[in-house]
């Protein structure tokens, strides 16, 4: 079996022979070769009129990248989940007179959200300055993962949710309550998931 | 990010902040609220301490073991202990509203910011029961 870096330097070759495009993908998959790894082996390459063939920009993994947005996402998944568990605190409070146990979950979800909204906006707002000024973070390998990574929380929390909605429903507990308590939930959840399906198709594109 | 959603984040997550902060209360009204958990502790200790005392339940004679030092834990005054035929209350005064449904409010009896455990000795056995509200 040839490994995909035999694919890409046969591309090059096939190019630098001045084979065109659509000779290499036939012969490709003809050896066996998926449409999809044809496509990304060409794509390696741009499709301009120079010889040798002109390298496309692969997608980068930085160390300094791994920090920055695992801390930036760390930041927002923790701060939602508390800001979740605060608003739903909150609800108990306002709905349900006997419960006294939610001052302790209160103050500590006000100590993280007092901590991590600020890196978060901080980091998100720094990132967003260094995209504007160099296009390239956008291959950031990592900071595709992490927004794939959230994308994932989000949906899973959002799946969790109607599921719960379904359940309290046919267990007969849907009650006011717990009708915010979901919504609070799909709120946070549907609000990261959309914000980062959004930016990610933006980046898709460009 | 744009501004709208920036904007909109913010207004949310320091909505329920403030909306937190009100509803627990700052640092001093945390410290007054461990306070009054000290003060319910102390009443216990004492009313435990004075039945003990009292003699009559052998089996309370643990409770006997050690000396019950209580103060207020702001004022550093001694609780008030009034004793009377067959029935004792010790007092504290608190610093919080002791919210309605919590367990321990239907156990003190309340007037104003005095609250009281009381209990009375029960013929024919003798025993010291509190009184509940």
């Amino acid at each position: 079996m040839a490994s995909s870096r035999d694919l890409a330097v046969f591309v090059r070759d096939a190019l630098s022979a001045g084979r065109s495009r659509d000779e290499i993908a036939a012969v490709l998959t003809q050896a066996g070769w998926s449409a999809h790894e044809v496509s990304d082996a060409l794509d390696g390459w741009a499709d301009v009129p120079f010889a040798p063939p002109v390298p496309r920009p692969q997608p980068v993994v930085t160390a300094r990248d791994f920090f920055v947005y695992a801390l930036m996402f760390g930041a927002l998944l923790f701060g939602a989940g508390y800001l979740v568990g605060l608003l739903h605190a909150l609800i108990d409070h306002l709905l349900d007179a006997s419960d006294y146990r939610s001052a302790r979950s209160i103050r500590w979800a006000i100590a993280v959200l007092i901590v991590t909204l600020p890196l978060y906006l901080s980091l998100a707002a720094r990132e967003r300055a260094r995209l504007l000024a160099d296009p390239a973070v956008a291959r950031s390998a990592i900071r595709s993962w992490m927004t794939n990574v959230t994308l994932l929380f989000a949906a899973a929390v959002l799946l969790g949710d109607l599921v719960a909605v379904i359940y309290a429903f046919l267990n007969g507990d849907f009650t006011l309550q717990f009708a915010l308590k979901a919504l609070v939930v799909a709120g946070v959840a549907g609000g990261i998931f959309g914000y980062y399906r959004a930016g990610s198709a933006r980046g898709e594109a460009a | 990010m744009n501004r709208l959603l920036f904007v909109g984040v913010l207004v949310v997550v320091l909505g329920a902040l403030v909306a937190g902060l009100v509803v627990v209360g700052g640092p001093g009204h945390a410290r007054a609220e461990k306070r009054d958990d000290q003060r319910r502790a102390d009443l216990r200790r004492i009313a435990n301490k004075v039945i003990c005392e009292a003699g009559s339940q052998a089996r309370t004679a643990r409770f006997c073991n050690g000396v019950v030092e209580a103060a207020d834990p702001l004022t550093g005054a001694a609780y008030d202990v009034v004793r009377g035929e067959g029935a004792f209350e010790v007092c504290a005064t608190f610093e919080t509203v002791q919210k309605a449904a919590t367990p321990w409010r239907e156990r003190l009896h309340f007037d104003g910011a005095r609250g009281c455990l009381r209990y009375e000795r029960v013929m024919p056995s003798g025993q010291w029961v509190l009184k509940k509200r």
